[in-house]
């Protein structure tokens, strides 16, 4: 790909990833990842590692930009963002040990079941 | 908050991180609920606030990535980068939006996130051919 257009491609995933991450609180990932593999060509390991590195910034951005607002709950950031913390090293380790295809089917219901509380609420 | 809220919060908080290591869906889609529903916050308050939950697990990530030669800096930099001129669109939006709709658009979005789940199950193939396991022990 030449270099111009593979630049203009990345400038385009970002801006659409920090838009649909602070629209919805999200870190973009479920697009930055696909869209590395898909429109730069980068294999799963690297194209998963480099959107981190890019989530990262995002997050940071968003969380400024919000809180210049007052709308970031920092005690409550804490208390759910340390344990994930703890859960991410966990669920690393596990990924080797368990079959992921049932098991993304199960958590695609579970996000499932989560979209129709949210929409009671 | 109770003292049950706080627990569930911080199971909760775990288990967002474990799906997050799991799946490689970041931890927002269920800091987000969790926050609205076990911690009480409003949808926008819970969005801003799960943006901040997410930095140290994903600074973390991209540390451990980069130990392992995965992440490709200069890509990183230029997708984060950019990132910054659409959070400023994103954020404008989802404050000008009323609560009761921003939580409706975000319980749509979880539905395309599991519709991507099912699919990426059905077609799903190692990332890493088993061969090169061995090296990132």
């Amino acid at each position: 790909m030449p270099a111009k257009r593979k630049l203009l491609t990345l400038v385009g995933i970002g801006i659409a990833s920090g838009f649909l991450s602070a629209l919805f609180g999200v870190g973009g990932g479920i697009l930055v990842v696909p869209a590395l593999v898909l429109l730069v060509r980068f294999d799963a390991k690297a194209a998963t590692a480099t959107s981190l590195a890019a989530i990262g910034i995002t997050a940071i951005a968003g969380t400024l930009s919000f809180s210049l607002f007052d709308h970031v709950h920092w005690g409550s950031a804490a208390l759910v963002g340390l344990p994930a913390l703890a859960g991410s090293i966990a669920g690393v380790r596990l990924q080797a040990l368990v079959s992921s295809r049932t098991l993304t089917r199960f958590f695609a219901l579970f996000v499932v079941a989560v979209a129709v509380l949210l929409f009671l609420e | 908050m109770s003292t049950t809220a706080i627990v569930l919060a911080l199971v909760l908080g775990f288990g967002a991180g474990g799906l997050s290591g799991l799946f490689g869906v970041g931890g927002g889609i269920l800091f987000v609920p969790t926050l609205v529903l076990v911690v009480g916050l409003g949808q926008l308050d819970a969005q801003a606030t799960s943006l901040a939950a997410m930095i140290p697990v994903v600074a973390f990530g991209a540390w451990q990535q980069q130990r392992v030669g995965n992440v490709r800096w200069r890509a990183g930099l230029i997708v984060g980068a950019a990132s910054v001129l659409g959070v400023a669109g994103g954020a404008s939006l989802a404050t000008s939006l009323d609560e009761g709709l921003l939580r409706k658009l975000f319980a749509a979005f979880l539905v395309v996130v599991a519709a991507q789940l099912l699919w990426s199950a059905r077609a799903r193939r190692p990332a890493v051919p088993p061969q090169d396991r061995a090296d990132n022990l």
